[in-house]
């Protein structure tokens, strides 16, 4: 151990990432495998009121498509989903139940032999919505929210001692920052069931 | 994506003959915007016709000294190709600026050319969009619009062009040649391009069975005097907000000649004859480029999300005219605007 | 509104060389160049980062020039030879870039590295970038989110200096 610590050493992974040998989430082969094409909600906010998945069950190579109505068994509890640092709240629940709770919402599954077939049979699944109106203007909330955690001392301007020191700050300066999203690396998991993982 | 047949011309008239036929089938060559398109729903054809084999791909010299380029040529080869360095440097530098290198060995001439809008609401599927689906509406308008037209632009589209090859291409007054089972015809490259007016649908005035095969470049290049200026939110690999095409000839300081044209702007690349005009005979000073972006500025417009385009591009055109003047053109390298 | 076809497309047969490999296949002509590599032919090392042209993470080299796999129909390059970053070492002994990307710890996540790398090769084969602002102007079609850009950079700077 101690020649390593204070000398400049190459990561191990190294030669593995710039070889490509390096495996990711959707790397992995395995016999039979399938492909997911997911279908996403187009408003903000409101509620499914029909799917219809007639069309992407009729192209060639589809085995099913998973949509609330017809989803396996999911658990109540908020525990089911959450690992033991999450934030408070409830976490969300991919098609639990009709409800839309934000544009690009994951509302039904497409499960095919290729991705082509997937992906395309997605574009055939038909959604009606009952749309709510949406807010994305955080600001204009305000008056909404309620502090999770409130501080335990309240903000207080500069002391006699920090004004002569310089500061003149007596409100915070406030600056907007809007960020694009990313592009790099699609969400992506390969999933092999087994026959120990059903207890 | 849906089904399509995929078909491969081995000749002109093949590529015509299978595309007169078969209005829902579309040539392919780099395949950068329509595969795009097609990913995302936008463009369903249901035959693709691969053209990457015909021999459009030569880049010539002409007699009487102009450039005769063929469609299939691509981008990256444009640029680096002696005679378009030495004798169409603007060209060259437009070339560059745009996409990145991949891209640029990919895309061909006459794709460039064509390629579509990137308006993000002509994307959505889920948007309103006149383009996509005459009638529907527009979205941008009353959108998110910081990348749309100011100048141009009609009730039913805001979108722009988004080449920058064509801004110079257009300062060049460049001219493309088309071919269809009926024959040849020549479009210069003002007309290419349409307003959107009240049918946004049609991006060009080339018909539906109509191949171009190569664009011709008249003698005059401005290699002598000219740059590409391209601002946009970074310093690379992305499209432009306002750009500007500049080509002077210069007898000392007053100006000879003079064409300079607007990308990102625009519906189509963007000169206006009567701003080139006031500097015809004029001294190439900061006084006479004002004037000129002024008259070429006057009907713009904002949408609110790019109201700030219109002084944007005014700043930009004079220092686009005086990187002409000077004999400075614009690096795309180096990102010092100078 | 074209009538939507719901049997599979008309299969193509394309032939590719795969790193010096012979490949034939019988292919759903929508089959991207980059689904071919990872799907069809295991060789995950060229990564799917955006699917849409605009990351570079699917950089590959064809007949030496780089291109972005995601964007291409297989089919489009029937009889070409392909290089892929699992094709770019020889005989086990890494690639100039391979080793300058090791010794510059130009990556973190390692993602991008794939399409840095067969970036990196292209651009040195088109041999237009001679300095820093260059390579970075010439390699901005390939991004990074975990922010290696400074030591790519130093990277491929040390093997273009040596080329």
């Amino acid at each position: 151990m101690a020649p390593y610590i204070g000398t400049g050493t190459s990561r191990i992974d190294g030669v593995a990432k710039v070889t490509g040998a390096a495996k990711y989430a959707a790397e992995f082969n395995a016999p039979g495998l399938l492909h997911g094409s997911i279908v996403t909600s187009t408003i903000a906010r409101g509620r499914i009121t029909g799917i219809d998945t007639n069309a992407a069950k009729r192209v060639k190579g589809v085995l099913d498509v998973f949509t609330h109505t017809n989803r396996p068994q999911m658990a109540d509890d908020d525990k089911a989903y959450k690992d033991d640092v999450a934030p408070l709240g409830s976490p969300f629940r991919p098609l639990y139940g009709d409800k839309i709770m934000f544009n690009g919402q994951p509302i039904a599954l497409v499960v095919a032999e290729t991705s082509e077939v997937a992906r395309f049979a997605a574009s055939l699944v038909r959604i009606e919505y009952e749309k709510k109106p949406h807010v994305t203007d955080v600001y204009s909330q305000r008056e909404e929210t309620v502090p999770v955690n409130p501080p335990q001392t309240p903000l207080r301007p500069c002391s006699r001692h920090q004004r002569r020191a310089g500061c003149r700050s007596r409100r915070l300066p406030r600056q907007q920052y809007a960020t694009k999203p990313n592009t790099t690396r699609r969400s992506s998991t390969t999933t092999q069931w087994s026959s120990m993982q059903r207890r | 994506m849906i089904n399509f047949q995929y078909t491969r011309a081995n000749d002109v008239p093949e590529a015509v003959g299978l595309i007169g036929r078969n209005p829902n089938a579309k040539f392919i060559a780099g395949g950068t915007n329509l595969i795009d398109l097609m990913k995302m729903d936008v463009e369903q054809p249901t035959t693709i016709v691969d053209i990457t084999r015909l021999p459009l791909k030569q880049i010539e010299g002409m007699p009487a000294g102009g450039l005769r380029i063929g469609a299939l040529v691509r981008n990256t080869d444009l640029a680096y190709h002696p005679l378009v360095e030495r004798r169409y440097p603007v060209l060259a530098s437009a070339i560059m600026a745009g996409a990145s290198q991949q891209l640029r060995n990919m895309a061909s001439t006459g794709g460039n050319l064509l390629q579509r809008t990137r308006c993000h609401y002509f994307y959505d599927a889920a948007a309103t969009c006149n383009k996509r689906e005459p009638g529907s509406g527009c979205s941008a308008i009353d959108g998110n619009n910081r990348m749309h037209a100011i100048l141009g632009a009609s009730e039913t589209c805001i979108a722009v062009h988004p080449s920058d090859m064509c801004v110079a291409l257009a300062i060049l007054e460049a001219e493309v040649h088309v071919t269809s089972v009926s024959g040849d015809r020549v479009i210069a490259f003002a007309d290419l391009h349409r307003l959107p007016g009240d049918t946004p649908q049609r991006d060009t005035s080339l018909n539906a069975d109509e191949i171009i095969t190569a664009v011709e470049l008249p003698p005059q290049g401005f290699a002598k005097n000219y740059t590409y200026l391209k601002i946009r939110d970074r310093l690379s690999y992305a499209f432009a907000l306002v750009s500007v095409a500049v080509g002077l000839e210069l007898d000392g300081d007053i100006i000879k000649e003079a064409r300079f044209a607007l990308g990102g702007v625009a519906h189509k690349p963007w000169r206006d004859p009567q701003a080139e005009a006031v500097l015809r005979g004029q001294p190439a000073v900061a006084t006479t480029f004002a004037n000129a972006a002024n008259v070429v500025l006057r009907d713009a417009k904002g949408y609110g999300g790019n109201t700030f385009k219109i002084d944007l591009a005014r700043r930009g055109i004079a220092r686009a005219l005086t990187q002409a003047a000077r004999g400075t053109p614009q690096s795309q390298s180096s990102k010092k605007i100078i | 509104m074209t009538e939507i076809v719901v049997s599979l497309p008309e299969m193509v047969s394309v032939s590719l060389t795969v790193n010096g490999s012979l490949q034939t296949l019988s292919l759903d002509p929508r089959t991207t160049l980059l689904d071919v590599l990872r799907e069809h032919l295991d060789l995950t090392g060229t990564k799917k980062g955006c699917d849409q042209g605009q990351c570079g993470a699917c950089t590959i080299l064809i007949d030496g020039r780089r291109i972005n796999s995601c964007l291409t129909f297989a089919a489009m390059y029937d009889g070409a030879q392909i290089t892929t970053i699992e094709g770019l070492a020889v005989n086990g002994v890494l690639h100039p870039l391979q080793q300058a990307f090791i010794d510059h710890d130009a990556f973190q996540c390692g993602y991008c590295t794939s399409g840095q790398i067969c970036s990196a090769a292209g651009l040195i084969a088109e041999g237009r970038a001679k300095s820093a602002d260059e390579i970075r102007e010439l390699m901005s079609g390939n991004i990074c989110r975990c922010g290696a850009y400074t030591n790519i950079v130093a990277a491929i700077e040390q093997v273009v200096g040596r080329s």
